[in-house]
């Protein structure tokens, strides 16, 4: 399916954000190798003023992604279920071959991946000796590698979509979701105990962020948190949000029928992890920096608990809604 | 906050002043982008287009194939197909196509009692059954023969034979796209002119009662009747979505290397910066602002540049396409036929389409002035300074 105007633009969005990366690794690299702080060399001085064009490139380069990203959503949920038979959203659509949900996760871990080390780096510019010059640069090998893996992956996945082949959607995934739910999950739990494992988490989490220390415990907790929230989401609550008991199809969540729900319930774990990775690389790099941190540290700390907690609140919510109001 | 506020109104001024060189880049830029969008808004309103008209159409419908060529069908057929569980209605119909030799156009002959109550329809006189003399015909043949309702057609059987019918009403031009070419006449009428049976149909459309399940009521029909060939609802919308999407995709894939020349002279009109321009990154070096403030400087002058041209091409798209019907670019999207119809194209535009634009013509142009801007703010400003 390359020769869809959809995609081709997709992919031109992405080939640009690519080369682009490329030209940033290619200026990056002699920062890695020669950056020297102590010097006042010609070429100390060209490799700082190489150093604003890293952190513009990058900088462009998330913010070329998170449109991709959107319109990747848009495609796979939208636009092609409409060209597929027998697809629905995009549950169907992204295992229409082995492709599908990579390039999903590939993009979500390149937007991370980005966001990180636009942190890193206005936390750097921060500071007037540069502090993290040029260790945050290691990342940068990694970014392209991981955005060219994510190019190659979403052009494999559209390029092997076949429109003549039946798509099996989450109907298969639904018919059967009683006994599906903990086939699938990787451990086998019934989902009152996934409930009251989420609630333990929760408050052991908001206890931990609240006590303001070990960052490293509150980022192994998120790490527990986030897939135990998806679950819960997929395998309890999400039957309240769409008012059918059979359907757990996490895809619907983003039509506009349910109002786009998806996107603000999704879009509030993303801040929350990326807040509590933040955080847990602020506290590792603390030493290096000379200016007060506090506030960052708070904001941080503000956003991965109030995401998760919001999360909680609009979840149980529609479950209050249909528990006791309507029922 | 603020900072960034003095810099794009600093960015804003010094765009103006400058205008004169901004111009020409803004023209190319917008026809570009109006190009792209003109394909993009097209395609989309095609999609949408064909899916309000496919709608009505029963969920399938039945063929009979002789030596692999289309075959009347018996009307006997029909009753066998009601029984087949899940089927809801079940009708034969009766059309053709109809070549009139005095305009060498091709028109649709369809055989039908009912008054079509549910399209609009200007009737000539008190309406109920369609009579044995009357027709309903479409605007295209009204158009091209100089009639009005209440007149006389003339048409030839396959014998030779002339029958005549009295228009008893015409569509009006909102369903111009389902009914421009048509005629309708009653039954009986059709078949003579069309030369079929009365045993026979031209095929049969068969209504279900879930749509979910007409692929698998087509697969029984085919299985249990040999000769037949089944179409689905489903199969067509997917096909016509596809072939838009394709040709759309066409389209885009000739105009890359338009995009890449236009690239090509952003990236070159960025790097070439003027004696004047130097100058004044000098000066703007010289009383204090670093390489960060310079990059934010073209960095707003680009998204100033790319906004203005992504929405003004956006609004040629429009006109092109919504006004002018697409003049420039429909010939190659519809069909072929002689009398296809001068439809208007309904205004329908998504969000995806509004971001597709966006990001065919904003991130390229950001990627590739990126590195120019970069190499103006890097300047020495002591260096411009002694050379001018």
């Amino acid at each position: 399916m390359l020769n869809d105007a959809w995609i081709i633009v997709v992919l031109i969005g992405q080939i640009s954000a690519l080369l682009l990366l490329a030209l940033t690794l290619y200026f990056a690299t002699p920062i890695l190798r020669y950056w020297n702080p102590a010097s006042g060399s010609a070429l100390q001085l060209e490799l700082e003023r190489k150093t604003f064009f890293v952190s513009s490139a990058v900088e462009y380069i998330l913010a070329f992604q998170a449109v991709i990203f959107v319109l990747f959503l848009i495609i796979v949920n939208h636009y092609l279920p409409r060209l597929i038979n027998g697809a629905m959203c995009a549950s169907g659509i992204l295992s229409l071959n082995e492709y599908g949900y990579p390039a999903l996760y590939g993009k979500i871990a390149a937007l991370a991946a980005y966001l990180i080390f636009i942190f890193l780096n206005r936390l750097d510019l921060a500071e007037p000796a540069y502090p993290l010059t040029p260790t945050k640069y290691f990342l940068l090998p990694f970014l392209f590698w991981a955005a060219l893996a994510d190019t190659v992956l979403t052009v494999r996945f559209f390029s092997l979509i076949n429109p003549d082949v039946i798509a099996t959607c989450c109907s298969i995934s639904f018919s059967a979701a009683k006994i599906s739910v903990l086939s699938e999950s990787p451990v086998t739990v019934s989902i009152s105990a996934l409930l009251i494992a989420y609630y333990i988490l929760l408050v052991i989490y908001g206890y931990w962020g609240l006590k303001k220390k070990i960052a490293g415990l509150l980022l192994f907790l998120e790490f527990l948190l986030l897939p135990v929230s998806v679950f819960i989401l997929k395998y309890h609550f999400v039957k309240y949000i769409y008012a059918l008991p059979s359907h757990n199809c996490l895809f619907d969540l983003f039509f506009g029928r349910y109002y786009y729900i998806g996107y603000l319930l999704f879009g509030l774990l993303f801040i929350s992890a990326m807040a509590v990775i933040g955080l847990f690389l602020l506290n590792r790099l603390k030493k290096r920096f000379t200016k007060d941190l506090k506030n960052i540290q708070q904001n941080l700390r503000v956003a991965a608990m109030g995401g998760n907690l919001l999360f909680a609140i609009i979840i149980h919510l529609y479950w209050f809604y249909w528990k006791w109001i309507i029922l | 906050m603020r900072r960034s506020g003095y810099i794009i109104e600093y960015a804003l001024s010094s765009l103006l002043r400058r205008w004169k060189k901004n111009v020409a880049l803004l023209i190319i830029y917008s026809a570009v982008v109006a190009f792209f969008a003109s394909v993009l808004f097209f395609t989309s309103a095609l999609r949408e287009q064909s899916r309000l008209v496919l709608d009505p159409l029963p969920e399938l419908w039945i063929q009979k194939l002789s030596g692999g060529r289309l075959a009347p069908v018996a009307n006997a057929l029909a009753d066998s197909l009601r029984h087949i569980r899940g089927v809801r209605k079940v009708e034969p119909r009766v059309w053709g196509y109809y070549y009139d030799s005095p305009t060498g156009a091709v028109f649709t002959l369809i055989g039908s009692d009912s008054l079509f109550t549910d399209l609009p329809l200007q009737l000539a006189e008190g309406a109920g059954r369609l009579d044995n003399n009357g027709a309903l015909c479409g605007r295209g043949f009204l158009l091209s023969h100089g009639l009005i309702p209440g007149d006389q057609i003339n048409l030839l059987d396959n014998k030779g034979k002339m029958h005549s019918f009295v228009i008893r009403g015409a569509f009006t031009s909102e369903s111009d796209l389902l009914t421009y070419d048509l005629i309708i006449l009653a039954p009986k009428q059709a078949r003579r002119i069309l030369d079929l049976h009365e045993t026979e149909a031209t095929d049969i459309a068969v209504a279900v009662y879930n749509p979910d399940e007409a692929e698998n009521i087509a697969t029984k029909i085919s299985r249990r009747f040999p000769g037949i060939r089944v179409i689905s609802k489903s199969q067509l919308r997917i096909t016509y979505e596809a072939l838009f999407g394709w040709r759309g995709g066409i389209f885009i894939f000739g105009a890359l290397i338009s995009l890449l020349a236009f690239l090509i002279l952003a990236w070159d009109r960025a790097s070439g910066l003027s004696k004047q321009d130097q100058q004044e990154l000098g000066i703007l070096k010289g009383i204090g602002w670093d390489i960060g403030d310079v990059l934010a400087l073209k960095f707003w002058e680009g998204i100033i540049i790319a906004l203005t041209a992504t929405l003004s091409g956006m609004l040629l798209a429009v006109m092109h396409i919504f006004l002018f019907n697409a003049v420039l670019i429909k010939p190659f999207f519809i069909g072929w036929s002689i009398l296809f119809p001068p439809y208007k194209i309904p205004l329908y535009i998504s969000i995806g389409d509004l971001l597709l634009v966006l990001v065919i013509s904003v991130v390229p142009y950001l990627a590739a002035t990126l590195l120019p801007a970069w190499k103006g703010a890097v300047t020495d400003p002591a260096e411009v300074m002694q050379n001018g």
